[in-house]
């Protein structure tokens, strides 16, 4: 196969960077692609599980603690009612729903270098709702309780959960959301781990392999009916990321908190979580690249794309923020006033603010430059500061607009206790884990997609040397 | 009566695979597929494939979730445990909104996974097809044309798949 360094030179400087570097056949792909499944476990892997296993018991001591004492063992207390809890609930789910809009939407719009990092962020995406799902069941104080608190269950008291709250908007929301993008993961898994099994050669990996396959043999009678459910599956998950996200944001929204209270957040936070999302994309994706040789397929192209996507996102963001202190001034709303204009920018927690800005406004205007955007370190820093300035977005809103109530007798600080740092930290372990054995196990590009753009791309290139 | 047997060729290009398919049509043949790694462009003329149900089937669905969103949140919230806020109008509630649109999507999506799982006969872990060792190149990197005949066809089928260029001829073991 051509390496990579030589199709770059080969190339016309004009052109853009291929998708798909060089010119290999199914079976290159197919061993290249593979490769990270069938090799021997690298040290660093196994290195690397231990540190997140390590760290996934971090979150189990910290929700066995908040259980079984209760959410006292929280920082939350009036006037903070919310903390770590929805902050991370609210970022979790933001990061998930970059994988949709990769996925769902650019699968739309035939934006065909979302093939080779659509299953990275389709795994991202379940893996993210699974830990924001978990912190607004254990805020409920009282979990086993909430299956009839969330969901319309039958129960003894004879009552109904009340369907004009947001918030159980957010319980359908977030378990279609969950649902819908692990059923559209699993069928576009389905032909590469048929793949899969088909390549192994050992016949434990063929069994176990075959199994979640399902029986998939590529049948044309079945490609027909396959190609159309994934399609439709795709439109449906595009209304879905949106509603999930504006659905987060009316818990926020519909309550008459100043710094909560605007009409602009839906559709602002929509842009923030695909903002924060496509952030946490590259910064999976970066190592994963460098790890497993993937730089044929994942190239400087797919990395530029993310940081155009995200300078756009960036602005729309960064729109929002300017809207929002706009309209605090235009509305003569003096609590609103107050909040935007003092308490945010030098009150007890303006430098989480400052760092907002930087992060979110200031560091995506290097992508304007094609150097920071071809550079892969900067591009991975850049990421891991936006994730943070994303974190600290969520801050801002919940606990800077919770913690000087309306009379200033009632204010109050918010410090989050060891409890909240575990919990915390522990889903990051927890999601790492979870990357790191899909990394392992499961084809982490979708294999048959990438063969079938290599074909396209191969008769596109047949075509315009005849028509040349 | 035997059951039919099932002879597979390896095609080397998608031209190759169509040009035999049409021409085992022509013969009489009717029980043909493809297998590739990849959807191929216009495979489903050449099978002569009817429409796909699954858009209907989605639909559907959506539908039935929709209105059942809807029936759920009036029954609960202003019949069975009534909510009165305000002596407001209750029905129709734009709070309802976003819970029938979640299950509307919900319905269809799950509809399609399990509609495609109803259509394709999975989960099927064994298939006599997986009995050619051959054949796992189709999910990997070569395109396979499959034709269902009558056992003492076999013989001649075979030979006329090889005239149409197959690379390789199978004969797909009976389903024990």
């Amino acid at each position: 196969m051509t390496p990579p360094a030589q199709a770059v030179a080969e190339r016309d400087a004009l052109a853009p960077m291929p998708l798909i570097a060089g010119h290999p056949t199914d079976t290159q792909l197919n061993t290249e692609l593979l490769a990270p499944i069938f090799s021997p476990t690298p040290r660093a892997w196994k290195m690397l599980v231990g540190m997140a296993a390590t760290g996934s018991a971090m979150l189990a001591i910290g929700l066995t603690v908040t259980i079984a004492r209760g959410i006292g063992m929280w920082g939350n207390n009036q006037p903070v009612g919310w903390a770590y809890d929805i902050i991370n609930f609210v970022w979790w789910i933001g990061i998930g729903h970059a994988g949709t809009l990769i996925s769902a939407i650019l699968l739309l719009f035939q934006q065909k270098w979302r093939t080779s990092i659509n299953r990275f962020a389709e795994a991202m995406t379940i893996f993210a709702v699974m830990q924001a799902a978990m912190f607004p069941l254990v805020h409920t104080g009282r979990p086993w309780f909430a299956i009839y608190w969330l969901f319309p269950y039958p129960n003894t008291m004879g009552i109904w959960p009340n369907f004009k709250s947001p918030l159980i908007w957010d319980v359908f929301a977030v378990s279609t959301y969950f649902t819908i993008s692990l059923l559209f993961w699993y069928l576009g898994l389905l032909p590469d781990l048929a793949t899969l099994r088909d390549t192994a050669k050992r016949k434990g990996q063929r069994i176990a392999y075959g199994i979640f396959a399902l029986g998939w043999k590529g049948s044309s009678r079945h490609w027909q009916h396959y190609r159309i459910g994934y399609l439709i599956l795709a439109g449906i998950s595009t209304p879905l990321v949106l509603s999930v996200h504006s659905i987060v944001r009316f818990d926020f929204a519909v309550s008459l908190l100043p710094g909560w209270h605007t009409t602009i957040f839906p559709p602002y936070f929509v842009a923030g979580a695909v903002f924060g999302g496509f952030a946490m994309v590259l910064t999976l994706i970066i190592p994963a690249r460098k790890a497993f040789h993937f730089e044929n397929v994942i190239t400087s192209r797919h990395l530029e794309n993310m940081a155009k996507v995200m300078l756009v996102t960036s602005m729309i963001v960064s729109y929002g923020y300017l809207m929002e202190n706009f309209m605090a001034w235009y509305s003569a709303n003096p609590y609103e006033s107050f909040l935007f204009f003092n308490t945010r920018v030098k009150g007890p927690y303006a430098p989480i603010y400052w760092m907002m800005i930087v992060f979110n406004v200031i560091v995506p205007q290097t992508f304007w430059w094609k150097r920071a955007r071809t550079s892969v370190a900067w591009l991975w820093i850049a990421s891991i500061l936006v994730g943070i300035g994303m974190w600290a977005e969520r801050f801002v809103i919940i606990v800077i607009s919770l913690h000087r109530d309306f009379l200033p007798s009632s204010w109050g600080m918010y410090a989050p206790t060891w409890v909240d740092w575990f919990i915390f930290l522990g889903t990051i372990s927890f999601f790492s884990l979870l990357f790191l054995l899909f990394l392992r196990f499961v084809p982490s590009v979708a294999i048959a997609e990438v063969k079938e753009l290599n074909h396209e791309m191969q008769h596109e290139k047949a075509h315009a040397g005849e028509h040349a | 009566m035997t059951a039919p047997r099932v002879v597979l060729g390896k095609y080397p290009s998608v031209d190759s695979l169509y040009g035999a398919a049409r021409a085992l049509q022509a013969a009489g043949h009717s029980a043909l597929d493809f297998y590739s790694p990849y959807p191929l462009p216009g495979s489903d003329e050449v099978l002569r494939l009817k429409k796909s149900p699954v858009p209907f089937v989605a639909g559907t669905a959506a539908l039935i979730g929709v209105v059942s969103g809807v029936l759920m949140q009036w029954w609960m919230n202003d019949v069975d445990y009534a909510i009165n806020v305000a002596n407001r109008s209750v029905v129709p509630s734009p709070t309802w909104m976003p819970v029938t649109f979640e299950l509307g999507v919900l319905l269809a999506g799950v509809s399609i996974f399990f509609g495609l799982m109803a259509i394709f006969r999975f989960p099927r872990p064994y298939d006599p097809l997986f009995e050619v060792e051959a054949f796992r190149s189709a999910t990997i990197d070569t395109l396979w044309l499959s034709v269902a005949v009558k056992a003492d066809e076999v013989p001649g089928v075979s030979e006329e798949l090889r005239k149409l260029g197959a690379a390789q001829v199978e004969l797909v073991p009976e389903e024990a």
